[in-house]
């Protein structure tokens, strides 16, 4: 063993360095070459029209579910009680009759 | 130097390079992170500016409608639970006409009361009552007394009359239908009122 097997193993060492330094250049490349891609794609009309027809198509399950809570309110009141219909025919009569109104 | 001194040197050469490299490596992997993560921030920047605006107007349309069109659905219902109401109120009418109840009896007169006060005057020397056939007796025996000439005519109406100066310029209807028609903005809010208190509102 020498100096000059030292010198090489730091020659060899700064090698090993300066290729991190070139892995860590292409892992930035990559880096970047995928945010254009992104960017790029969202760029495009077709992601813009995509994602408002997935939008529209969740509002419209949303508006579904309204429409039948709805649909269920509209049912309940038409299941309205006979006995409330009389009360209410009652009142009518008695108001159409009574000369208060 | 010893060969010891030598390898000594040797492996913190190496220790170091491997230090440095697994820095870089880490300082890259972070700018890539980095990278990437601005991307993401400026496309969900551009979607909304661009498409939220169309997105809200979706929204308004799809949703507006759905809750537009279900409000119209329980407004429907209501208004064909109100109607059954008044055609039963409109059967329970007609036993009343038909029995000649009390109440009836008395709805009738004052009808009859109201309908000549207003039509009589000085220059009002004639009457026509129009009333159901089945009540064209009751009616003559309480206008007996009338200050004025009266003409009773049968007309296909539930109960009530219906009173016309002989030359036409006044009148008055006080029928069960006149009165209903009259009174039902009315009535419709009081019997909804009754059919659906505590209901939530459409």
């Amino acid at each position: 063993m020498s100096i000059a097997s030292l010198l090489l193993e730091e020659k060899k060492a700064m090698i090993y360095v300066e290729e991190a330094r070139k892995r860590a250049q292409e892992i930035i490349q990559r880096a970047r070459a995928e945010a254009e891609r992104i960017m790029r794609e969202a760029a495009e009309e077709e992601a813009a029209r995509r994602e408002l027809w997935e939008y529209a198509e969740r509002l419209k399950k949303e508006a579904e579910k309204i429409m039948s809570e709805y649909r269920a309110r509209a049912e309940k009141i038409k299941a309205i009680p006979d006995e409330l219909i009389e009360k209410a025919a009652s009142l009518i009569v008695e108001e159409v009759l009574s000369y208060e109104l | 130097m010893s060969s010891d001194q030598i390898e000594a040197l040797k492996e913190e050469i190496w220790r170091r390079a491997r230090e440095k490299a697994d820095q870089i490596l880490r300082e890259a992997e972070a700018e890539a992170s980095r990278i990437i993560k601005e991307a993401k921030r400026r496309v969900e920047e551009l979607a909304r500016s661009r498409v939220e605006p169309e997105k809200l107007l979706l929204r308004r349309r799809i949703i507006g409608k759905a809750i537009s069109d279900g409000r119209r659905m329980v407004i429907m219902a209501k208004n064909e639970v109100v109607k059954r109401a008044f055609e039963k109120a409109v059967e329970k009418l007609r036993k009343e006409a038909e029995s000649k109840s009390e109440t009836y009896v008395n709805f009738l007169r004052r009808s009859l009361e109201r309908a000549l006060e207003y039509v009589s005057g000085p220059d009002i020397d004639e009457v026509v009552i129009y009333a159901n056939e089945s009540d064209l007796n009751l009616v003559a025996s309480m206008v007996k007394d009338a200050p004025m000439r009266v003409r009773l005519e049968k007309s296909p109406i539930i109960g009530g009359v219906n009173v016309l100066s002989a030359d036409g310029r006044k009148s008055y209807y006080s029928s069960i239908e006149s009165r209903l028609e009259a009174l039902k903005p009315i009535l419709g809010e009081r019997v909804a009122n009754l059919l659906f208190k505590g209901a939530e509102a459409a």
